[in-house]
């Protein structure tokens, strides 16, 4: 019987802690919103680093058809 | 005249786009949707018998019989007919408007009314509360937990520092080599350009 008898916990500070609960609810919520826009960041910055990706392969064809033009001339 | 000659020439109109194919699977199990009508006659809870219905109903008038018992308008006169009056609507003298108040959002009303019924309302007391034993043993580890994500976050930061670091170290590497290759160009181009 002794056992089965119900056991609680005092809190005193009960309110304060559900005003501490609701201020953590709102960290969150702002913590998920900069995340979210370091996301986007990141994702401008994919999409900036494909394109200079792009650019520097144009400048290696470039450098190479140079290359080729001043190896071979032509026969005069 | 000019203007007028294009309009009889017969324009010739592209043939639309022909349906995308169907597999022999799909048209064996494609089921057309039911007609309207015939949904309606489906969801009919009873059938009208029209000859009972028509027994109900009061004799049609004779309108020739109907017409030589009217009196014409002639004979009715134009002062027979009564004008109607309506009562002169007076204007507000003063000018003050009156307020309906603040327009409500109804959406958000609904939106707040609906969180509102999802959660429960908890009446919060000043004082200490009583929490059982097994509930108390759950929070502390949700606390313990939150406190390890925590420290994770942070570990997770610095990484993140580190890998930005690291970036801006490679994005330098890559100034001076692009200004190299800038560099290099403009030789060749001098070189090969170059009037002596």
């Amino acid at each position: 019987m002794v056992n089965e008898m119900p056991v609680f916990v005092k809190i005193d500070e009960y309110k304060d802690v559900l005003e501490v609960i609701e201020l953590m609810r709102n960290k969150i919520e702002q913590a998920k919103d900069i995340l979210s826009r370091i996301n986007e960041l990141k994702n401008e910055e994919d999409a900036e680093i494909e394109s200079w990706k792009m650019g520097l392969a144009d400048i290696e064809q470039k450098v190479e058809d140079i290359d080729n033009s001043l190896m071979q001339p032509e026969d005069m | 005249m000019g203007l007028f000659s294009k309009k009889s020439r017969n324009v010739e109109l592209e043939l639309p786009p022909p349906p995308p194919p169907i597999s022999d699977e799909e048209s064996n199990n494609f089921e057309m949707p039911p007609l309207p009508r015939a949904a309606a006659k489906q969801k009919m809870p009873f059938e009208l018998n029209l000859e009972e219905f028509e027994k109900e109903l009061p004799p049609v008038p004779d309108l020739e019989e109907l017409k030589s018992n009217m009196p014409s308008l002639k004979e009715l006169g134009k002062n027979e007919i009564q004008r109607l009056e309506f009562p002169e609507i007076k204007e507000e003298e003063s000018d003050e408007q009156m307020s309906a108040g603040p327009i409500e959002d109804l959406e958000t009303d609904k939106e707040s009314n609906q969180e509102e019924e999802e959660q429960p309302r908890r009446e919060i007391t000043e004082g200490p509360i009583y929490l059982n034993v097994g509930s108390y043993k759950d929070v502390i580890e949700n606390i313990n937990s939150i406190k390890n994500k925590v420290k994770e976050s942070e570990d997770y930061m610095q990484r993140l520092n580190e890998v930005k670091n690291a970036k801006d170290k490679y994005f330098e590497q890559l100034r001076v080599k692009l200004e190299d290759l800038q560099r290099k160009s403009l030789y060749i181009d001098k070189s090969l350009f170059e009037v002596k």
